[in-house]
């Protein structure tokens, strides 16, 4: 008895594994693509490998583009409304309250969590802060860097690629 | 049989018949029972089995490390599955077959290919969430298993993951717990401590012999995490850095009630020798949670004349404590109790030496008289630690 359970649990282990990867390929697959500009970047995670820290234009969040409460103590849900700039989607509202903000034609809304706020604006991080590349390649050449995500429809990013002056990276 | 067993066993046995034990002819069956062998590592045929596996172990790994990037996301994520599904089913076999520390060590390994998972996935689709999420993840998973079995090693994997999920969740301000906690050294130094009576109760829960060494382990790693706290608190109080700061910390609360609620329950996983003991002892906890919340609230409410007070009083609770648990793991045979005990108590001496003497002395006559003190100190606290555990029986 106590050997089936155990083996039930190693399963489960496995199909956890396996279905949190088809809910994520699944997810990459029904989103709208958009494109962030990249504003800075640093090499390295010695967990998994090789990977690129990316911070983008969109993760300071200006105070005058927040409506509602304003930004404190970190840990709270942001959504910030995105709207196409040129190649990239650039920051044009943010709220602490979803229904607070309202979806122009062309706008989408991305979710990040706040990790502190003060009298200038917000640092938002949105999960798609690392970028994993293959060992040794962890410093991307000099040159405009963006970043091509994948957004669902509530705002959840996913991060697909990297392109260095248009041309994907690595 | 091993031949260092062998050895050990013939001189045991010698002593045995010449306590009267067993009689001489019992103690030539004994030894024939276990005879005398060559370890298997000595035998060409485990060596050259040793080394080739090693070999063919090493070549595939290359042979996937050198194709990583070119195997699909699949592929990598199915395989690594299936070995660790190999790997509980080889711990699972070699426990049938009476290997029962190669079947733990091999069923780790499992679980720790469990976490290469987790930290695979977060590769392929570029996660950049919370590194203790991952954690959490890990053990929530990890725990039901090694109860299910039981194993203690995929138990005790488990709760090292609990402990590195909790530091790290503590230290990172975009969880809930740092969130609260994050830039506000003496919450977090009281939320560690209560953290460490929480691992004390679910220690002292796991009650008969398959258990013993988690529990052990629990206990000592709970109790070193209370007397760290402490232990801390005392060094805020000497720099000056514990001063009142208004906010209340619920994430700290809530972490000491569960830890009231750990150190009561406690008492059914203790030695039933006397009820007024167990309630003694549960008593001890209860009270250094109460200093604890005590700290807490004085630092969050701003009373600086009460935070003095508490951070002076802290030295005595830390001794007192160290005491008490040193007293009652003598009189419950807990020997891992004594020497975290004894151990607290080192700490604490050697940091208020180099309090009193620190800006007193030259620092070679610093260095000279520490070292000095720190032997003695070391040899007055082995013997009473060998004073405190006569019998060196673990219960």
């Amino acid at each position: 008895m106590r050997r089936r359970l155990f083996l039930a649990a190693v399963v489960l282990h496995g199909l956890v594994l396996l279905g949190w990867a088809g809910a994520l390929e699944r997810e990459r697959a029904t989103a709208t693509p958009i494109r962030l500009a990249v504003v800075q970047r640093d090499p390295r995670d010695l967990l998994r490998g090789d990977y690129v820290t990316l911070n983008y234009a969109i993760s300071d969040v200006p105070l005058h583009l927040f409506a509602g409460p304003r930004p404190s103590s970190g840990g709270r849900r942001v959504w910030v409304l995105l709207e196409p700039r040129g190649a990239v989607w650039e920051a044009v509202a943010a709220s602490l309250e979803r229904a607070r903000l309202s979806l122009a034609p062309g706008q989408r809304v991305i979710v990040g969590t706040l990790l502190w706020g003060g009298p200038r604006g917000a640092r938002v991080e949105y999960g798609i802060e690392r970028y994993y590349v293959p060992e040794g390649k962890g410093t991307p050449p000099g040159g405009r860097i963006e970043a091509e995500v994948r957004l669902t429809a509530d705002g959840r990013p996913h991060l697909a690629r990297l392109f260095v002056d248009g041309r994907p990276y690595p | 049989m091993g031949e260092r067993f062998a050895r050990r066993l013939a001189s045991e046995v010698r002593e045995w018949v010449s306590e009267g034990l067993v009689t001489a002819e019992q103690a030539v069956r004994i030894l024939a029972r276990y005879p005398e062998g060559a370890g298997w590592l000595a035998r060409p045929a485990a060596l050259f089995a040793l080394v080739g596996g090693a070999l063919i172990a090493a070549g595939v790994a290359l042979v996937v490390a050198h194709n990583w990037e070119n195997i699909h996301r699949w592929v990598k994520l199915v395989g690594l599955v299936v070995l660790m599904g190999l790997a509980h089913g080889a711990g699972l076999a070699a426990r049938g077959r009476g290997y029962p520390r190669v079947g733990a060590g091999v069923t780790v390994i499992g679980g720790a290919l469990l976490l290469v998972g987790i930290a695979l996935v977060g590769q392929i689709y570029n996660l950049s969430g919370r590194p203790s999420d991952a954690v959490l993840m890990w053990w929530v998973l990890l725990l039901p298993a090694g109860y299910a079995l039981p194993t203690v090693a995929l138990a005790g994997l488990a709760y090292a993951g609990v402990v590195v999920w909790f530091l790290m969740a503590l230290w990172d301000p975009a969880t809930w717990l740092g969130a609260g906690l994050h830039a506000r050294f003496e919450q977090a130094t009281v939320a560690l401590g209560a953290f460490g009576v929480v691992l004390f109760g679910v220690g002292a829960l796991h009650a008969g012999d398959a258990w013993r060494r988690l529990r052990t382990q629990l206990e000592s790693l709970g109790l070193v995490g209370l007397f760290a706290a402490l232990l801390m608190l005392g060094a805020l109080w000497r720099e000056g850095r514990l001063r009142p700061e208004p906010g209340a910390a619920p994430a700290a609360m809530i972490l000491l009630l569960l830890a009231a609620a750990a150190a009561v329950a406690s008492a059914a996983g203790l030695p039933a020798t006397r009820p007024g003991l167990r309630r003694g002892f549960v008593a001890l906890l209860l009270g250094l949670l109460a200093y604890l919340g005590a700290v807490k609230t004085a630092v969050a409410t701003g009373h600086p004349a009460i935070v003095a007070t508490l951070a002076l009083v802290g030295w005595g609770v830390l001794l007192g404590a160290a005491l008490g648990v040193i007293l009652f793991g003598a009189r419950w045979g807990r020997r891992a109790w004594v020497n975290v005990g004894l151990l607290a108590i080192g700490v604490e001496a050697i940091v208020r030496y180099v309090d009193l003497f620190g800006t007193m002395l030259e620092a070679g006559a610093l260095f000279l008289s520490t070292g000095v003190f720190v032997l003695a100190l070391g040899w007055a606290l082995e013997r009473v630690r060998r004073r405190m555990t006569p019998s060196a029986a673990e219960r």
